[in-house]
């Protein structure tokens, strides 16, 4: 096993990519300890890349790119405007609101950043907001794109921890909304106490019905969506691809036909986005069958209940991992290594998978607005120019309702369990 | 671009002048050749790409529009998603495109960078050609066994590893080259996430 470890180590320190680190310690494992074995091993690559379920990867992503166009995501800013435009630090919490509709839409949070943070920051800024509390609320609000449904980082989960992808997408409302709630209120707190505009938005009910009737077959979109998955409508292969169909729909009679012209390279970076994933996918079944043969998730699990932690202290100590393990290694990358090492001893604690799954996105979204690895600030860099460091001191005020619904999510379940227990019982 | 002087790694030192002696004035071809190479492959994912949504939306309509379906559908989609997965992570190498930890290499000085970043590249050779040889007694013994409902032989399939890893092995070999050849832009070694 030390072989295993200390393979991968190395070979991540040296920037190898982590699929293949992952496929090269696990060569080396199988011929220095289970020699009998390696003939298996690219059968259980194959199995890795064969499964009807994450055809719905490379789907819901080029979703989220279809979407991801300026005529929807100004249409999104005008409705979250309209409702709350007019209060202290306006344009702060419409990038809040606008982040948690687009999360529903896109499922991606750097899509996110880069789409609503091209439109808004340049504008809060001639507004008179500090860039990096600019660049900040809209680094944090992102992260809502992965836990608020439907989310690419809650499909991989459930295709590793083999759980429904209806309950996880139903798991992630309460607390996505809880994290708009709180950054909501701190934009809010902040606002007040430094003097922040508010914008001058028409607040009639003809201004409301024109802004919802304007948005309205861009925001169904995620209901749809969940919808279909949480009623079992359609698989949520099945579903992703529909989605993509609506989106082009919406995208060529709202955008015109640029969304058309732009399909085939949104469709290369889909499927090439999901092939480097797929890969990781692939090497860690070597990687998930080293740990069954060494027994590592059992030995964890007995580790665990020799130490007599409860579920919550239990799930406490998992999410402070998670945050550091999410401040080095991409979320995709990070739900395939820690799922099949922590998934089990937690779940022998009595913790759910659906509330494991949501507890390990939320806190790797965090990870994704941290550095030295954070993909989100690095979208938002290259969007503001801004150093990584200025934009996490912006954001870490707003990070700081992410962590404490993190915290909330471990101790009380039922703010993760209880929408996905009202359909599945 | 940023061109390297590697002299300062002493494995580089022995390993460049050959490449240059051998390949230097095949540099502009094989430059050409991973470009076109690499374009071309991503052409060949993005058509198998459109035909798995096309097929996967079409089975949705025909199952509540017609109460119908297309005899080996979801399996034709399954393998269409293999196989550019498959020849998307070949062509990811090319466009240095993997997901790979770079922070700490990024820290050591530039000539060592190039240094780690070759090395990688044919670790990662390494891993595919055992992919590919492992590949071949696995599709002797279990290919000719037919694929159901669609009665092909799972062999072609299976192909995808192999063929990937061919690929991949290509690509590694081409990168490394044009690297130690001064013909790669070596700031971003490996692009980060989307």
């Amino acid at each position: 096993m030390a072989i295993l470890l200390i393979g991968l180590v190395i070979l991540l320190g040296l920037g190898v990519p982590i699929a293949y680190s992952l496929g090269l310690s696990s060569l080396l494992y199988f011929l220095i300890e289970r020699p009998m074995f390696v003939g298996v091993i690219p059968q259980r690559v194959f199995a890795g890349f064969n499964s009807y379920a994450l055809i719905s990867l490379p789907l819901f992503i080029l979703m989220g790119l279809v979407m991801n166009s300026g005529g929807i995501t100004a249409r999104l800013i005008d409705l979250a405007m309209f409702f709350v435009g007019r209060m202290k630090g306006g344009l702060g919490l419409v990038n809040v609101v606008a982040s948690m509709i687009f999360g529903g839409i896109s499922g991606s949070a750097s899509s996110d950043t880069a789409s609503i943070g091209s439109v808004l920051i340049p504008e809060m800024e001639r507004r008179g907001y500090p860039k990096s509390f600019a660049a900040g609320i809209t680094v944090a609000s992102s992260t809502m794109g992965m836990i608020i449904p439907p989310s690419v980082a809650m499909v991989i989960y459930a295709i590793v921890a083999q759980e429904s992808v209806g309950q996880l997408f139903l798991g992630g409302v309460i607390p996505g909304i809880m994290v708009g709630v709180f950054q909501l209120s701190i934009v809010w707190y902040l606002s007040r106490k430094r003097g922040y505009p508010t914008e001058d938005v028409p607040f009639t009910l003809a201004e409301g019905w024109r802004q919802t009737k304007r948005s309205a077959v861009v925001v169904i979109m995620p209901l749809m969506i969940v919808g279909s998955v949480v009623l079992g409508i359609a698989t949520p292969t099945e579903t992703a691809g529909m989605a993509v169909l609506y989106g082009l729909v919406i995208g060529v009679f709202i955008v015109g036909l640029s969304s058309l012209r732009e399909l085939p390279g949104a469709m290369r970076s889909a499927i090439i986005t999901s092939a480097k994933i797929m890969a990781i996918v692939a090497f860690s079944q070597l990687y998930i069958w080293v740990l069954a043969l060494e027994r590592i998730p059992d030995q964890l699990a007995d580790f665990v209940a020799a130490l007599g932690l409860g579920p919550e202290l239990l799930m406490l100590v998992i999410a402070l991992i998670i945050l550091i393990a999410g401040t080095f290694i991409d979320v995709g990358p990070a739900i395939l290594l820690l799922t099949p090492v922590f998934l089990p001893a937690a779940q022998d604690s009595g913790v759910s998978a659906v509330q494991f799954g949501v507890v390990l996105v939320s806190g790797l979204a965090i990870g994704g607005c941290t550095p030295p690895v954070g993909n989100i600030l690095n979208v938002c860099a290259a969007i503001t120019r801004m150093s990584i460091g200025e934009i996490f001191l912006g954001a870490a005020p707003f990070l700081a309702a992410n962590v404490l619904v993190l915290a909330l999510c471990c101790i009380f379940p039922q703010l993760v369990l209880w929408i996905p227990s009202l359909f599945f019982g | 671009m940023v061109l390297t002087d590697l002299s300062a790694i002493p494995w580089v030192v022995i390993v460049e002048p050959w490449c240059n002696w051998l390949l230097g004035p095949h540099m502009n071809f094989l430059f050409k050749f991973d470009r076109a190479l690499a374009r071309y492959l991503e052409w060949v994912i993005v058509a198998l790409f459109a035909v798995f949504l096309v097929l996967t939306c079409l089975l949705v309509v025909l199952r509540y529009g017609f109460q119908s379906s297309i005899l080996g559908g979801n399996e034709f989609v399954t393998i269409a998603f293999i196989f550019t997965s498959a020849l998307g992570g070949a062509v990811g190498i090319s466009k240095r495109e993997h997901i790979a930890i770079t922070v700490f290499i990024d820290m050591l000085p530039h000539e060592l960078r190039i240094g780690a970043y070759v090395l990688g590249l044919a670790l990662v050779a390494v891993m595919n050609a055992a992919l590919v040889y492992l590949s071949y007694d696995w599709i002797v013994r279990t290919g000719h066994n037919p694929w159901q409902p669609i009665n092909v032989p799972q062999g072609i399939f299976y192909a995808a590893i192999p063929i990937a890893g061919a690929l991949a092995i290509l690509f590694c070999l081409l990168k490394i080259v044009l690297t130690l050849g001064g013909r790669e832009n070596t700031e971003t070694l490996w692009l980060p996430e989307d």
